[in-house]
């Protein structure tokens, strides 16, 4: 075989070139962290993380969800609470205005007491978180009631349950029907209730004070029920937080070992290329060093 | 018998053919680094006897050879086209993925951070914060669609540009060939060795921009042809290939003698560039105005089946497009969404704080597109892998390519290229016999003066 002056430039040359080249994408590969830098370098990978980030996103966007989920829950279990303990209080107000111990003056107290306690009831019922009402199903822009001159509204919310989704299938409710709460099945809401109940005290009624207390009855056990649907949420939210993180892990692993580079066998992969750089750079400054010519005399 | 003046002119006849020998070997060392040169070798041949008992008339040059490797010119010539329309299109597509942008901040974000928004209007519905949101996300939504659309119409643009200049490219070196033929034509045998050098030059340039046909004139010139035998250069004559904007899209067709012939050009850079021009591009723009007509389609559907704020049926949140075709540039929230927040349709009853519709429109990024069967970061995801395979299959194809010819430019270097070893030796050969030539010279020279000494007594 002819070796020519030309032909072995021209190896030279190309070989430097390819060993440079591989030598920058591997510098690349190091200094960016990332296997994939453009689509071409693995288009199978590429199209994965596409797909990862966009998992990410929702995940991430599911975990927001959840948090603020918790933040108008711990709204709407304080208010249950609350509730709870005011039913609770008006039982003890109305039961002690029984009997024929009582003063006229003791009974207007009870019956003062009791307006009190569904006056403060309304507030609770109204409840706001950032600005929407949570006791007023979907009309999260009405309170669920009002009052004009003592007299409480009926119901102005509906009955459509709120919920967001926090995952696929999963969700939570977060603006209940105040109405199932205060009247469920009962004839009357709980402020005719307790407004009953504070005329029946004042006039020493025990027949309508007897019925007032066993619709008390029926109130106490709807917010406590309401509660343990809060609490289960809660709950649940916890448990959603945890699978989401764990998702969010795996995700976030399957996407790194196709966009993330191995730095040991990268840093290898580099000194490689760059041993191979400099031998094909040595190899360029000593082509034609020496032929033939160099002996004729 | 020869007499001795006889010897004294065979001699020097000698000389001047070692000469010419040198002279070879000064020409070939001289043009080690001239593109296209071909090795010249000088054959000599023994001059026959001209009378009985008569060893010869001394060295004759026969010829001075061009050692041209035909063969392997031909098959360079056929397969620089290849290489060129993959370098042509690994360099095109390199810069159309880059389009593309990194996964996680291109239309894949966009598109998250869009339905992120609508899952974030879902947990307030009253929010005007939140409604403000959805319209800010899809209005960056709308613009990163325009711009990969634009930057994708720029690298079709880019593309055009480049075949116009290769057009140039392809007429000039045309031209250079037709005037070599005519040159080749009248020229001496030496002089047109250095012509059809030049020619193979030309021809090898030529068949990078474009796949030609090359038929050898018998003067040693050569018919060139494109396409399907499309003349380029008879003889002396150049069919200059010409360019005439396409009807609608503008961009440049190739025409030979008033034809169209774009369709027919497949190889060299030209092939490449016109590839990338008027088959992927052009693919990659229709599948990214399909997602973009899908999305507009299907998030408009379901916002026009929910209520706004104020309790009316909703409108359509994208500017409805009316085509697929071009519906990635034209992308835009609508004017009244974009003017007021509240005509965003969260409620799927008309009811202020509910949200169903919000969600309905944040769970479309898990469903199929309208038109299609991926979802929408599927189908991005889809368009990413295609750029990536056929930029990825162009850079290996090239870099098969560039091996072959670079073992075909070898081979041909073996017959054709000057090696500085060979040429040294050859230094020395010819010295040898010129010194030896000189040395017999002036042994004649001697007997001559014996001769005139005695003729002198």
């Amino acid at each position: 075989m002819r070796i020519t002056f030309d032909q072995s430039f021209r190896n030279i040359e190309s070989d430097t070139n390819r060993a440079a080249e591989q030598l920058a994408a591997a510098q690349r590969q190091v200094s960016s962290g990332h296997r994939i830098n453009k689509p071409s370098d693995d288009p199978a990978g590429a199209s994965f993380a596409v797909t990862g980030h966009a998992a990410i996103g929702a995940l991430d966007a599911y975990t927001k969800t959840a948090d603020s989920t918790t933040s108008r829950l711990t709204v709407a279990d304080s208010m249950l609470s609350d509730i709870i303990n005011k039913i609770t209080a008006a039982q003890t107000a109305a039961a002690s205005a029984r009997g024929s111990a009582m003063t006229q003056s003791q009974r207007d107290a009870a019956a003062a007491n009791l307006q009190g306690i569904s006056d403060s009831l309304l507030d609770d019922f109204n409840a706001q978180f950032h600005g929407s009402y949570v006791f007023s199903g979907s009309k999260a822009t009405t309170a669920p009631y009002t009052s004009t001159g003592g007299t409480v509204s009926s119901y102005q919310g509906d009955a459509t349950a709120v919920s967001v989704d926090l995952g696929q299938g999963r969700t939570a409710q977060i603006a209940f029907d105040g109405q199932s709460i205060a009247q469920g099945s009962d004839p009357a809401d709980i402020f005719t209730v307790l407004s009953n109940l504070a005329t029946a005290a004042r006039s020493g009624d025990s027949v309508a004070t007897g019925q007032g207390l066993d619709a008390l009855d029926h109130a106490l056990d709807r917010a406590t029920l309401a509660q343990t649907h809060v609490g289960n949420s809660f709950a649940a939210l916890d448990d959603v937080r945890a699978r989401l993180s764990t998702e969010r892990l795996n995700v976030t692993a399957q996407l790194s070992s196709t966009e993330d580079v191995n730095m040991a066998s990268a840093i290898t992969n580099m000194s490689q290329a760059e041993t191979g750089y400099r031998a094909a750079l040595a190899a360029f400054g000593r082509i034609g060093s020496f032929s033939l010519m160099d002996y004729l005399k | 018998m020869s007499d001795l003046m006889g010897s004294l002119s065979m001699a020097s006849h000698s000389l001047a053919a070692q000469q010419a020998g040198l002279d070879a070997t000064g020409q070939n060392i001289a043009n080690i680094n001239t593109p296209g040169y071909t090795r010249r070798v000088v054959e000599f041949a023994a001059t026959p006897p001209t009378e009985q008992f008569s060893a010869g008339r001394g060295v004759d040059i026969v010829a001075i050879r061009a050692m041209r490797a035909d063969l392997l010119e031909a098959q360079l010539r056929q397969e620089q086209p290849a290489q060129g329309r993959d370098a042509a299109m690994a360099e095109s597509l390199s810069q159309v993925e880059t389009t593309l942008g990194h996964a996680g901040s291109s239309i894949d974000s966009g598109l998250t951070q869009f339905f992120n928004a609508f899952s974030q209007l879902a947990q307030d519905p009253t929010s005007g914060v939140a409604r403000q949101q959805v319209t800010a996300q899809g209005e960056a939504l709308a613009s990163t669609f325009n711009e990969v659309a634009a930057r994708l119409a720029s690298a079709q643009r880019d593309a055009d540009l480049q075949v116009k200049a290769s057009v140039d490219q392809i007429n000039g070196l045309a031209a250079q060939i037709a005037s070599l033929n005519a040159a080749i034509g009248g020229a001496g045998q030496s002089a047109s060795e250095d012509l059809r050098d030049r020619l193979g030059v030309a021809l090898s340039a030529l068949s990078q921009l474009i796949d030609i046909g090359v038929v050898p004139r018998p003067n040693g010139g050569a018919n060139v042809s494109i396409g399907n035998g499309h003349a380029l250069v008879i003889g002396a004559t150049t069919y200059q290939l010409g360019v005439t904007a396409r009807a609608g899209s503008g961009v440049a067709d190739l025409t030979s003698g008033g034809a169209v012939i774009t369709s027919e050009v497949t190889g060299g850079r030209i092939g490449g560039l016109l590839r990338v021009r008027d088959l992927l591009v052009p693919d990659y723009v229709a599948q990214l105005d399909q997602l973009a007509y899908g999305i507009a389609t299907s998030v408009n559907t379901a916002h026009r089946a929910g209520y706004d704020l104020n309790g009316s049926a909703g409108g359509d949140f994208f500017t409805p497009p009316a085509l697929a075709t071009g519906a990635a540039s034209a992308l835009t929230v609508s004017a009244a969404v974009r003017a007021n927040g509240s005509l965003i349709a969260a409620a799927g009853v008309p009811a202020a704080g509910d949200n169903q519709n919000a969600r309905a429109i944040t769970n479309l990024q898990r469903t199929a597109l309208a038109g299609g069967t991926t979802t929408p970061i599927e189908t991005w995801g889809a368009l990413v892998y295609r750029v990536g395979s056929d930029s990825q299959r162009a850079t290996n194809e090239k870099g098969g390519h560039d091996d072959i010819v670079k073992q075909l430019q070898s081979l041909r270097d073996q017959i054709s290229g000057v090696s500085l070893d060979e040429e040294a030796a050859n230094l020395m050969r010819f010295q040898r016999a010129y010194e030896a030539n000189a040395r017999y010279f002036s042994a004649i020279q001697t007997s001559l003066d014996v001769l005139m000494a005695m003729v002198a007594v």
